[in-house]
């Protein structure tokens, strides 16, 4: 998972610092409600690591095909809709071979 | 004239039906807690997909193209996110506390008050702003395909929408949503590949607009990359903070039902999405090559189908009326409980033991969102994702991180309710958020609202004492 959050990072990274500037955006708060959380991160830990993991790779594949294609290809159309397809049976599964999470303590 | 009156007919059975069988606040707001993982994933997947989808995603694929594609690739993440972030916290809170609503879920978390009264208006907020969304997208359906007043198609379907919900509430409408998601979901596939074939298969759709409109297959965009990955953000993890998915979480029997409940969501939602591409590349296709002629975009859906014609052109009908109507009955049903039970109980009054308020409010709801529908020039996919956004903005913080971290306090709950909807009103009043690097406002509401959330949460214990055990009015 570090391995795919870092290549997507990576990819996001070389796209420009506007795109930076957002990313840092996005993650001010995600890092304050983690430092919030660090007492007991189980409960968010894992579907946030599965939310960071698929943002990333969404992210990479577009950024990946822009890396080495035109950036109006059709190629990029092609490899983002690829990415949605194989990922829409595997997320679901993922969730119901964890099942039960041990989210749903009474508090 | 005759699907009008095969609708009424329907309209009629059910909401006898839905009278019966809720006959008290847990019927009508929550469906008895019946449902099962597949009734209340097809339910919610059709409540959660709208005219937004059949008429607006294709729209946007005209204006931005691929870009707007950011706002469906998070879709295989997001039922299994909603489930595993809110979905189990929701479903434990309202066996525990008793919870029919999503208010009486921040009540239960946060104490009753303030944080529910401030949950109920952003429900009522958006709520009736969604229902709008529905009713101006039946209008441009209404004069484009059939060819009659938009008011007058959109007062037709929410009338027959209000009739059973507001007779049966939940009850009945859940029963609705699911067979009109699976309507959604068997039409959408239909017209997609009609869409593309009518332009000689996707390989041929693409062709024609890399040639003629090349900018659209730009995976950013024109708006550019933070718009897009705001998109994403946005409608990924907000989600987990729309009321009309997360009802669904208190009408389910027990806590077992979610473990299937994200792969019925995604594969109905996957469906049903093959609108946005198929439908927003064909027609855009036959669009740029000159084949339709459009004044603007929102018009791009209803005017290829209405070329069309035929077999096609009934099916899609017949989905967006359903895709409208499962959004509009949920989210009738969730202003109305915002009305008649959350805000009494927020001001320490009992609501009402009867259902006659409930349903008087399910109507009323009705009447409001028609007016404001024919009152604004916002067009459909933009008033969605001010929807869509308002909900975020003000209840992601106190759902998404409020539930899972213990050391949140009503303080801090407060406080994000409060600023995080006011943030998001402030830049959309302003039109800031295209000046802030184009980070959508509903997003930025939400993201100040975690940081208020936290920061006054920090350092204070939560006071056990704020928090209650069943919550307001439990049968």
């Amino acid at each position: 998972m570090a391995v795919v959050l870092a290549a997507g990072w990576l990819a996001t990274a070389a796209s420009g610092a506007a795109l930076v500037a957002a990313i840092l955006a996005a993650a001010t708060p995600a890092i304050v409600a983690a430092l919030a959380l660090r007492r007991r991160p189980q409960p968010l830990r894992r579907p946030l690591a599965l939310f960071l993991g698929v943002t990333a790779l969404t992210i990479a594949a577009a950024e990946g095909t822009l890396f080495l294609l035109p950036s109006a290809s059709p190629m990029t159309l092609v490899v983002q809709l690829s990415l949605a397809v194989f990922l829409t049976p595997l997320v679901p599964l993922v969730y119901a071979l964890t099942f039960p999470t041990g989210n749903g303590v009474s508090r | 004239m005759i699907a009008w009156a095969v609708l009424a007919v329907l309209a009629i059975l059910l909401a006898v039906w839905g009278a019966r069988e809720a006959r008290d606040a847990t019927g009508f707001f929550a469906a008895s807690r019946r449902a099962g993982s597949i009734l209340a994933g097809l339910g919610g997947t059709a409540a959660g997909l709208s005219a937004f989808v059949f008429i607006g995603g294709p729209s946007l694929f005209a204006t931005m193209g691929a870009a707007s594609l950011w706002i469906i690739l998070s879709a295989p993440l997001t039922g299994a996110l909603q489930c595993w972030a809110v979905g189990e916290p929701l479903v434990d809170l309202a066996r525990t506390h008793g919870c029919l609503t999503i208010p009486d879920i921040v009540a239960a978390k946060f104490g009753d008050g303030l944080p529910r009264g401030m949950a109920a208006a952003a429900v009522a907020a958006g709520g009736i702003a969604m229902l709008a969304v529905q009713a101006k997208g039946v209008g441009v359906l209404g004069e484009v395909l059939i060819h009659v007043p938009g008011w007058q198609a959109a007062t037709a379907l929410f009338a027959a929408t209000t009739l059973y919900t507001a007779a049966g509430g939940m009850r009945a409408g859940l029963v609705a949503e699911a067979a009109q998601g699976l309507v959604m979901a068997v039409a959408a596939v239909a017209i997609s590949v009609a869409a593309l074939w009518r332009v000689g298969g996707p390989a041929a759709a693409v062709r024609t607009i890399s040639h003629l409109r090349p900018e659209l297959l730009d995976a950013w965009g024109a708006p550019g990359t933070v718009s897009a990955l705001s998109l994403f953000l946005l409608f990924g993890l907000g989600t987990c903070a729309q009321p009309h998915y997360l009802q669904k979480f208190l009408l389910l029997k027990d806590s077992r039902s979610l473990r299937w409940m994200p792969l019925v969501m995604t594969a109905a939602l996957g469906a049903v999405l093959t609108v946005w591409v198929g439908l927003g590349v064909g027609a855009t296709a036959l669009w740029a090559d000159g084949t339709l002629h459009l004044t603007s975009p929102d018009q791009l859906a209803p005017a290829f189908l209405s070329a069309a014609g035929g077999a096609l052109l009934g099916l899609a009908v017949v989905a967006i009326a359903a895709a409208v109507m499962s959004t509009a009955a949920t989210l009738m049903n969730l202003v109305a409980a915002a009305l008649v039970r959350d805000f009494p109980l927020a001001v320490g009054r009992s609501p009402a033991p009867s259902l006659g308020p409930a349903r008087v409010a399910t109507v009323t709801v009705c009447a409001a969102a028609l007016l404001l529908a024919f009152h604004t020039e916002t067009t459909v996919g933009l008033l969605g994702i001010l929807g869509w956004g308002t909900f975020t903005a003000a209840l992601l913080p106190v759902i998404l991180l409020g539930l899972n971290w213990p050391g949140a306090t009503r303080r801090g709950a407060i406080a994000a309710l409060a600023i995080g909807p006011l943030t998001q009103l402030a830049l959309e009043l302003q039109h800031a958020g295209q000046r802030m690097l184009g980070w959508e406002p509903g997003l930025t509401g939400a993201a100040v609202g975690t940081l208020a959330l936290v920061a006054l949460s920090l350092g204070r214990k939560p006071d056990d004492s704020e928090v209650g055990g069943e919550v307001g009015w439990v049968d």
